[in-house]
Formats: structure tokens, sequence, C-alpha cells
């Protein structure tokens, strides 16, 4: 110690304790210069000896208390977690020197924060920091030629998948809910069971590709075809335990198109958690089990990210071609429109923040309105340019013919076995054995949708006519008592498209399921829970099909082509 | 009747068969006739004459049965397997054939490589190999691989009494490498590797040791599987390499029988001849390796290519020198040899004081090899591998980080220069070695004198750029001169740092055309480049917890930011978890500041303690 208190002094400072002319209270709670002003004045100090007994003060005495406050009140505090104690009580244990009052400011900030939950802890800014450090030097290491898939750009991709997840992660911690968070907020109860049952029902199958992402066959069949190979790849990798969305996204995040932030302008979707099927990864928490529902996840969700990318590599590629200037944010997201309604996900427009919301009352509304997009050209697309337009034109037709040419086919190789009329239910849908395959991936319900809900002629008669699986015509608008009237065939659709949770709503008020049976507690659970390919396989045993036939149906289902109910 | 005159005329005797002879000879073929027609299972004629030249009939049907035919249906299987089968074994051996030919003229160049066989035996061999491989039917597809494996150990290894070779562990590298271009393919036909591959392969064709071989393979260098079976080469009765493609793997099996000093090692460690073989396979195919054990079988797999080999041979320059290296007990001088591992990092080889190689680097005076060896080329591939390994760039920073002082970069320049002047031949190596100790003494230069620099603790360029493109569809900003703004606010930073950062936190405006944002922009920059988390954490803050201010909304109005940005991701997140807490976070916090100031209030002081103060400090 190179300072010292000289005996005079020491017992001038002891009398003037005892004589209560000096008090500890009121010295600790002085500033640094006050202090020094009194040991001056009180204590005949001089300047230097007053800074020195001060600065001992602070560092001996004041450091002492602010610590035991600190950690009085960290043990005090509730809702603090054991390691978050620790870590608090560890870094008042490591200062050093009494807190000025800038830094008393961020201190205390800090640990306010560590007690409310928010705030990014230095160790969370330190990960943050450093991912974002190792991002930036791996992109760096990319060369303008460097082909997609290369190792540079993958070893890019991966560092940015880690970085993005741990932030995600972090993001997802902070909207995590607590009890006292589902009891200030019901109607988040009611979204995360909604959303668990929907990906419960979606799994066990790989059917992106039959259903969402059908209309790349008829239009991008070498596109659907290279991904369909591949998303088997990615099931056996889950199976396996390894992550199969790491590669996909690394390889997605490290194309030109993603470092140039073309996807970004376009808005093309690559960059979701997950799509609308599969919002909940509660399934994947099953043991056993959770493995095989990942596995379907990641086909669904790799096949979506996986079309749009390479949809959108194609469409920009051509755009720049006709010298479309894909930088330009309005041309950028014309593409992104078009590409995202082909691979299952139309934009709700300004519902988008409702998004939440209305995914708890319909499945998919987005791949709903990728349907409507992709029949209407996207004519109703307010964000559609004349190039969205034209390839909007280009994949309708090709779609029309390449249905048309299956149909043709089959009614060429089993005659009768094609519905024509569009009024009927099993409109431009396969006839296999005796159920229909649907390989529009739900476009043909539309134009039946739409067929019967505008005038037309049948028998020389006009009307709004409804046709049934059997043939029988029904005039909607006859206004006879009890028949099935236009709003009916409306509500019909609508309650086809509903969530599980909704579903299960619907059919309390209805009174029965859709398999007639009187809604009860066992029934409801299990059709809540189970997939809905293993609830097809039950009604296929129910029906006694053949064990063929249920194999073609499982596997036709599996794939995304529903197969209906039996004539 | 026949007379004795006609009888000495013929001048032969014969004996006359007996009525006897005749009869029974007569009622046997009658017989056999009757047999030959009465059975079914042989053509009667042909039974008939085997019995009649003294066959039994069960000889005769043991060995003539007919095969059983079995139905079209049963047969029809495997019957086309068969024939795919053979279709496929012929397809291998057509191309392997075709390959081989069309190499024959590079075997033959190459092999004017002196040592070895002559350009003539290689061009024959080859031919020779093509011609059996395609017309041979009985010989397999690897026939190749298999005839090079065995010529091999024929050249290189001492033949075992008990069969096969006693291979020294050269031996099983050199087959490992074989074994590792068959994996890949025809090595003269992977795509991008080229001649490279052919000149690994001649090692091969003209029996060398492999690990003389390097390959160099080009940027972007992809393989193409090659249409291989497995392929077992015998070694040894004990030892035997198997090339299994089908797992991309080369096992050596038995190999710890054979190498009992891995057999006593825990897991995870490697004997030095394991070492060998799989550094000695890695640079002679080029491919990363991976090992492991199962059971007293070594598996190899190898899996991506490693980049720029450079022939050891070649690693070694100039002569020895003086070195410092850095030890537990402090900095110490040895001599040591450069060694060129990659280009720009100055690495020399030493002993150290066990006797061991090391290889270390020059300016920081580190070992690169973990400990050392007992060998200079196990040394240099481990510090080569090491490099590798953390990436040579990020190696390079790494050392830049670790530099030695700048009186030791300068005796070591003063060093570098005297060699040059001293040498005759001026070489290239020694004069970029001194651009290299110059730019790092550059380098390290006191940071003083680059704070009087203006721009130099945040590049004004690198701020223009960011205000560029933050601003750019932000119509309020059109008419700032962003070049202006960068330049006002890298001068504030550099001249006031504590009101720049006061500025960007938002607790104060700055004075005249100087906008908060392009402070903030420029102080964003200095942390992310200073690697300062706390001042990362600060700017996060400056405008969610403090976003009444005026100047954290406006810098919340911000354009187009870098998304991978940390100072905007925290702010995201923090964004995210004060939503959850609710209500108006900057209260609740303050209040619970008041809480922990009110425990520090709180905190029992006694005169007593005051009394110890004055007794601790006092003389």
């Amino acid at each position: 110690m190179s300072f010292c208190l000289v005996k005079s002094k020491q017992e001038e400072f002891l009398r003037k304790i005892k004589s209560r002319d000096i008090d500890i209270n009121k010295l600790v709670e002085m500033t640094s210069a006050e202090r020094r002003e009194e040991f001056i004045k009180v204590l005949g100090f001089d300047e230097d000896t007053a800074k020195e007994v001060n600065a001992l003060f602070e560092s001996k005495l004041l450091l002492k208390y602010q610590k035991t406050g600190i950690k009085n009140w960290i043990q005090k505090v509730g809702g603090l977690k054991e390691d978050v104690k620790r870590d608090l009580l560890s870094r008042v244990d490591r200062m050093e020197k009494v807190l000025s009052q800038a830094d008393e400011k961020m201190f205390l900030n800090d640990l306010a924060e560590k007690r409310l939950g928010i705030g990014v802890s230095e160790e969370e800014a330190k990960q943050i920091f450093d991912l974002s450090q190792t991002v930036e030097e791996k992109k760096a290491l990319i060369k303008d030629d460097s082909p997609i898939r290369s190792k540079e750009r993958l070893d890019y991709g991966t560092a940015y998948v880690q970085f993005q997840d741990y932030v995600k992660e972090l993001k997802l911690d902070a909207e995590k809910m607590t009890i006292m968070d589902y009891i200030k907020k019901p109607q988040e109860i009611l979204y995360d069971i909604g959303g668990a049952t929907k990906s419960f029902l979606s799994t066990l199958d790989n059917s992106f590709f039959g259903r969402q992402g059908i209309k790349m066959l008829y239009t991008n069949p070498d596109i659907w075809a290279k991904d369909f190979l591949k998303s088997w790849g990615d099931i056996g990798k889950e199976l396996k335990g390894k992550d199969a969305m790491i590669p996909i996204k690394a390889d997605i995040f490290s194309r030109p198109n993603a470092l140039n932030n073309k996807y970004q302008l376009t808005g093309v979707d690559v960059g979701i958690t997950s799509e609308e099927a599969f919002p909940s990864s509660l399934p994947e928490k099953i043991p056993l089990l959770g493995r095989v529902f990942k596995g379907a996840q990641s086909a669904f969700n790799g096949a979506a990210l996986r079309l749009r990318a390479d949809l959108a590599d194609r469409y920009i590629k051509q755009a720049e071609e006709l010298g479309i200037d894909t930088l330009n944010k309005e041309q950028a997201q014309g593409i992104g429109n078009i590409v995202n309604s082909m691979t299952g996900r139309g934009s709700i427009g300004k519902a988008e923040p409702l998004g939440k919301e209305i995914n708890s009352l319909i499945f998919s509304i987005k791949f709903l309105k990728s349907n409507i997009d992709t029949l209407t050209l996207h004519l109703f697309d307010p964000k559609a340019t004349s190039f969205t337009k034209k390839k909007a034109a280009t994949n309708l037709l090709k779609i029309i013919g390449a249905i048309a040419g299956i149909l043709t086919t089959s009614e060429l190789l089993n005659p009768g076995s094609v519905e024509k009329d569009p009024r009927n239910t099993n409109f431009g849908r396969l006839k296999v054995g005796d159920r229909y395959i649907d390989i529009s991936g739900g476009m043909t319900s539309l134009i039946t949708l739409a067929s019967r809900l505008v005038p037309t002629k049948h028998n020389g008669q006009w009307g709004l006519w409804q046709q049934s699986a059997t043939g029988k015509f029904t005039n909607l608008t006859a206004g006879k008592y009890g028949q099935t009237t236009a709003l009916d065939v409306f509500e019909n659709f609508w309650e086809g498209k509903l969530s599980p949770m909704a579903g299960l709503v619907r059919d309390l008020w209805k009174g029965e399921n859709y398999n007639r049976e009187k809604v009860n507690i066992k029934n409801s659970i299990q059709g809540l829970t189970t997939p809905i390919s293993a609830q097809q396989f039950q009604q296929f045993m129910k029906d006694r099909e053949t064990t063929p036939k249920i194999i073609l149906y499982m596997i036709l289902e599996s794939l995304g082509l529903g197969v209906s109910y039996k004539q | 009747m026949t007379t004795w005159a006609e009888f000495n005329k013929t001048g032969t005797i014969t004996k006359k068969k007996t009525a006897w002879d005749d009869f029974n000879s007569r009622m046997s073929k009658g017989a056999f006739e009757a047999e030959a027609y009465s059975q079914k299972s042989v053509e009667p004629v042909l039974f008939k004459n085997l019995r009649e030249a003294g066959n039994t009939t069960t000889t005769i049907n043991k060995n003539l049965e007919p095969e059983k035919t079995p139905g079209v249906l049963k047969t029809i299987g495997s019957s086309l397997l068969g024939a795919t089968g053979d279709l496929f074994n012929q397809m291998f051996k057509n191309i392997r054939g075709t390959t081989q030919t069309l190499a024959t003229p590079i075997a033959g160049t190459l092999a004017l490589v002196p040592g070895g066989a002559t350009p003539r035996e290689a061009m024959k061999e080859s031919l020779n190999m093509a011609k059996t491989v395609m017309m041979d039917k009985s010989v397999p597809f690897d026939i190749g691989v298999q005839t090079a494996a065995q010529q091999f150990l024929q050249k290189y290894s001492d033949p075992d009494p008990r069969g096969g070779y006693k291979p020294t562990i050269g031996n099983i590298s050199a087959l490992t490498a074989l074994g590792v271009f068959n994996l890949l393919g025809d090595p003269l036909f992977e795509f991008g590797a080229g001649l490279r591959g052919a000149k690994a392969l001649k090692e091969f064709a003209t029996f060398k040791k492999v690990r003389q071989a390097t390959k160099d393979l080009s940027e972007g260098t992809s393989f193409v599987k090659g249409t291989m079976r497995e392929v077992e080469i015998k070694v040894s009765p004990d030892v035997k390499i198997k090339i299994q493609p089908k797992t991309n793997s080369i096992t050596i099996k038995g190999y710890q029988r054979r190498v009992p000093s891995q057999k006593g090692l825990p897991e995870g460690k490697l004997a030095p001849e394991t070492n060998e073989i799989i550094m000695n396979a890695r640079e002679a195919t080029g491919m990363d390796m991976t090992a492991q054990f199962k059971g007293d079988d070594l598996i190899l797999q190898p899996t991506t290519p490693i980049k720029s080999v450079q022939p050891v041979a070649k690693g070694l320059v100039e002569g020895e020198r003086t070195y410092k290296i850095i030890k537990q007990t402090g900095i110490e001088e040895v001599k040591g040899t450069p060694v060129k591992i990659v280009d720009g990092v100055d690495t020399f080889l030493h002993k150290d004081e066990n006797g061991n190689w090391v290889v270390s680097e020059a300016t920081t005076g580190r070992d690169l090899t973990n400990g050392g060896f007992d060998n200079s080329t196990f040394a240099i591939r481990a510090a080569k591998v090491n490099i590798e390994n953390v990436g040579v760039d990020k190696f390079k920073k790494l050392i830049e980080e670790k530099q030695l002082t700048q009186p030791e970069l300068q005796e070591k320049i003063d060093t570098a220069k005297n060699i040059y002047e001293k040498q005759k031949i001026k070489e290239p190596a020694t004069k970029a070695r001194i651009d290299y100790l110059e730019q790092q003494l550059k380098d390290t230069q006191p940071p003083e004198i680059k704070k009087s620099t203006l721009g130099l603790k945040v590049k004004q360029k690198a701020v223009e750029e960011d205000l560029i493109t933050r601003f750019k569809n932000l119509p309020e900003y059109e008419v700032a001169n962003m070049q202006e703004q960068a330049k006002l606010a890298t001068d504030l930073i550099n001249s006031d740092f504590e009101k720049a950062k006061r500025v960007a936190f938002g607790e104060e405006m700055p004075e005249g055309k100087l906008l908060p944002e392009a402070v903030f922009t420029a102080m964003e920059k200095l942390a992310l480049r200073t690697k300062d988390i706390t001042l990362v954490r600060q700017l996060a803050k400056s405008h969610t917890v403090e976003q009444a201010t005026f100047m954290g909304q406006r810098i919340r109005a911000l354009g187009e930011r870098d998304p991978n940005n940390p100072v905007k991701i925290i702010q995201d997140i923090e964004k995210a978890r004060a939503k959850k807490v609710g209500g108006k976070v900057k209260e609740k916090l303050t209040a619970e500041q008041k809480k922990i100031q009110h425990e520090i209030k709180m905190v029992k002081k006694s005169e007593v303690d005051l009394e110890d103060f004055i007794d601790e400090i006092k003389c």
C-alpha cells in the first residue's frame, strides 16, 4: 500500500467519528467530490490526503456496501432462474471498483433487464457478434463465379443458417408462453393447440409434391422431379437423426440470388421457419415417433424452400434476359408473388398481419389463395407485373394441358372414367378403382364451386346447377323445401377448408362429424391428432378395400394426391 | 468252309468265333436294343451303342441323365439376373479396358520420368492389361488393380514364408492410396483431376512408393464415382486391403494385429505408423481422410479434396538459421531450417530439447506440430494439416494477432536483408520474406500514431457506403450529402468520442449539418470493427429501451440495414423480449433500478466499519 494515514490524522478521524461529526451514512450518500470536501473541511486533510483517503474509502468500504446491496437484491428478487442468479452474483463479485454514476446506470440497467427478462446479455451479444463475424468472413471467401453448392458457398450457407437459428432460438425463447401468459392471453392457447393439431394432421407423408407443389410438376417438371427425389433423402436423414433442413437452407441462402438480395427483394418465401401446414413443432417431441414427424416436416418444408428457390432462380434469369430490372422492387415483387403462388403460398395481402388468427380458422389459406391466383392468372394480385401475368398465363395453359392430357389418356383406356361437367363433384379427377384422385392440387374444386355458383344451362333450363357424384342434377335456386341451396354449396366449400380446431366446432354445431358419427371426446381427440394419411387408412380398412388397392391409395394419398371417398 | 491254303494266303491267324459267342453277341445286341427303346432317359441308339461298348445301365444313366428342365417362370428371374450380371461385368470390363487403352500414351509419357518401368514397358503393360480385361472372360474386371498391387508388393515387400508378403507401413500406405483412387473411379478419368490423377497413377504403374507422389487438385475438382465393385488385395495371410465402393471406404483388415503399437493405445490416439498411413494416403490422393477402428481393422474414408498440397521434398528451402521460439520458460533461440508450408507464412523446422522434430511459425515462434515428432517428415505434415485445419486465411490472421515485438521484427528484417545482400543470385523468396516482415512491422506501429489520422478509428468510406444503403429509399435524406455526413461523423468520433457516443445513444443532438443517424451508423461501424461488444449492446439499447427519445425514434426509422448486423439483431431480440414483458418497459426498468438502489441504501453501515477502515489504512 503506497498511501497510509499518519497516527495524528487517524486519531483525529476516530475522534470525529465518536463525536458524530463524521457520519458513515452521510459519507456513503455523498458523491466523491463531496466526500473529499468533507474530509478537508471536517478532518483538516490536505487535498492529496483527502483524495487518497476517499479513493480507499470507495474501494474498500463503499464497494463492499454496493456489492452487499446488489447481492441482497439478487437474493430477494423473485423470478430469476438459479443459473441467472449465480451469473449475476459472480458478476457482482468480480466488481473491482465502485461504480461511477454512468457505470452504475448501465450496470443497474443490466440487472433490471435480467430481472424482467429483457435485454441481451453480454454472453448472448458476444455469441451474436461472433456468429455474424463468421458469416461475414465466409461470405468474403465466395468468388463471383463460384458455382452454387460449391464448398465455400455451403460453408457460408451453413454459418448463416447456424447464425439465423441461434437468433431465431433467442426470439422464440422470448415468445415462449408461460402459464401466466396463457392466463393473461387465453386466445394463445387456442392458437397453440390449433397449430399443434394442424401439424399432427399434416404429418406422416410426403404430400407437398402432389398437393402444394403439383403445379410445378405441370409447369416445371425438371425442377419438380429433381426436388422430389431429394425429398426422400431428407426424410432418410431425419429418420437417422440428422438435421435435413440445415443443408437445404445452406444451399438456398448461399445462392447468388440470396447474396445479391434478390430473394429478399422478390419476397419469395425462402426465409420462413415453417410452412402453414406445420405451424407447430410439438409432434417432434414425441419419443421415437418424433423423428418420423420431423422427417415429414422436413420433407414438406424442404420441398417448399427448394422449389421456391429453384423457380425464383429460373424466373429471375428469364426476367433479366427480357431486360427486366430485377432489383426494381415492383418488378421483383411480381416475380416473388408468382413463385410463391406456384409453390402453394399465395399472398393474402392486407390480411397478412392477421395470419395467426386466419390460420387458426382455415387450414391453409395461403395454399387456397395460391390456387385462386393461378386460376385467375394473378389478375387480382395488386403486385402482379406484366411478367407475372405472362408467366401466369403460360403456367395455366401448361397445367390445363397436362391435366387434360392425363384425363384424356384415362378416358381412352377406361371409357367413362372422366367426369367432364365442371358442376360435378368429381370434375377433373382421375378415376382409380371406385375412387377419384385429385391430380390438380385442389384447383378443380375451385372450378366446380365457381361453376355451381354462376348461372348455367341444364336440359335447356338456366339456373345454378349442381351435379352429384352419381350424376343427379339439382337446381340450387329451385326453392324446394330442405333442398341444397347455393349458399349451402358456398358454406360447404369453406367448411371443408376449416382448421382442425375450427372443424371440431363445426362438427359440434352440426352434431356429427364427417363420418356421420356423434361427436364425443374420443373421436374428437382422434380427429385432432390422427394424421390425415392414417385417417384415410382407417377409412380404406373400414370400406373393406383389397390390400393392393389400399397400398395404391395410400401411396397416392401420402404423395398428396387426395383420394376421394368410395363412390 | 475255308481251307488251309486259303488260310495261309491271308497271312493272319483268325480265331474263329464260336457259335456260342456269336449267339451271345447277337442276343446281347437284341437285349441292348430292347433295353434302349424301353428306357426313356437317353437317346436309344446312343444307349444301345454305349451298352454294346461295355457300359452298365447305371453308368449310362448316371452320366447321361438329362438336366432337369424347370419351368420357364421359375428360371426366368435367375436367368435374367445372370445375364444382367454378365452384361454389367462385361460393361465394367469394357470401360476399364477402354480407359486403360486411352491412358496408354499417358502412361508411356509419364514413364519418361527416371526410375521404374521404361516408357515402352509401361505402354506394353498398359495395352496388355487392357486387352486382358476386355477379351479374357475369365479375368475379373479389377485385374488391373490386383496385378498392380501384387507387382508392387513383389517389388517392395519381402515374401512371407506363410504366403503373401511382409508389408511395411509404407507399402500399406501405397496400397491404401491405390484403393482410394479406385474408389474415386478410373484415376485417369477423374473429371478435373486429369493429369494429376495420371501422375499419381504412374507411381503405381512404375511401382514407386506413393509417398513421393503429391496431387495438387484444381479448384472445383469433382470426382465421378468409378464403375467399381468391391476389391480385395491380399497382402499377407493376416493383412488384406478391402476397397468398398458401397461405403466409400478402404478397410485394412487385420491392421492392429500387424501393428500392435496401435492396439495398445487408447481410443482416439494414433500410433505413428497409423498416422503415417493416413498422412501418406491423404497426400498421395489429395483427399482428406477419416480413420476409425473396428476390431483389428482400420477403416479409412476419403472425405473432401484438400487444397494445394505442396510436394514435401520441394518444401525445404535455403540453409540453417537462428530463430526464436516461445516456450513456457520464455523465449529461446534455436537453429532451424526454413520450410515452406503455405505461401505467406514463414515456417521453419527445428529440433526441440527432447530431440523431436518441430515446425514453428517464425514471426510468433509458436509450435505448429503440437509437441513434435521423431521424424521430420511427420512434423512437416502435422504442421501442414494443422494449418489447413484452421484454414490458411484464418491462420494468417491468428499469427498476425500473436506477432513478435517490433524490435524482434526489426531484427528479423535486418537479418533477412543481410542474407539477401550476400546472395549472389537474389532469391525471390528472401525478398518476399523481407517484404512480408516489413509489412508486419508497418502493421504493428503503436496505435497512438494511428489515432492522429483522420478516419482511422472508423473508415469514412465504409460509413459512407452504409449511409447510402440505409438512406437510399428514405426521401427525407435524399438531399443529404452522404460523403459529407460520413466525414462529419467520423470526424466527431475521432475528435470527441464521448460526445459521439452520447449522440449515437440519442442523449444529445449533434451540431450543424450532422445527422444523428450518420453518427449512429459510424459508431456502429466502429463497434463492429473493433469488436467492442459493450458498445454494440449500448448502441442496440439506444433505441429500444430509450425509444421514447427523439433520437431513438429517428434511428428506428433508419432504412435498409444489413440483416446480419449484430446491433440490429440485438435490437430485434430486445424488442421481442420487451414485447413479452408488455406495458411500459422503461418505467418497469426504472422501478427495478430504484429497488436495487434502495437495497444498496439499506445495507447496514456501522461506525465500526469506518473504524476498521481507518485502522486498515493507518501507517
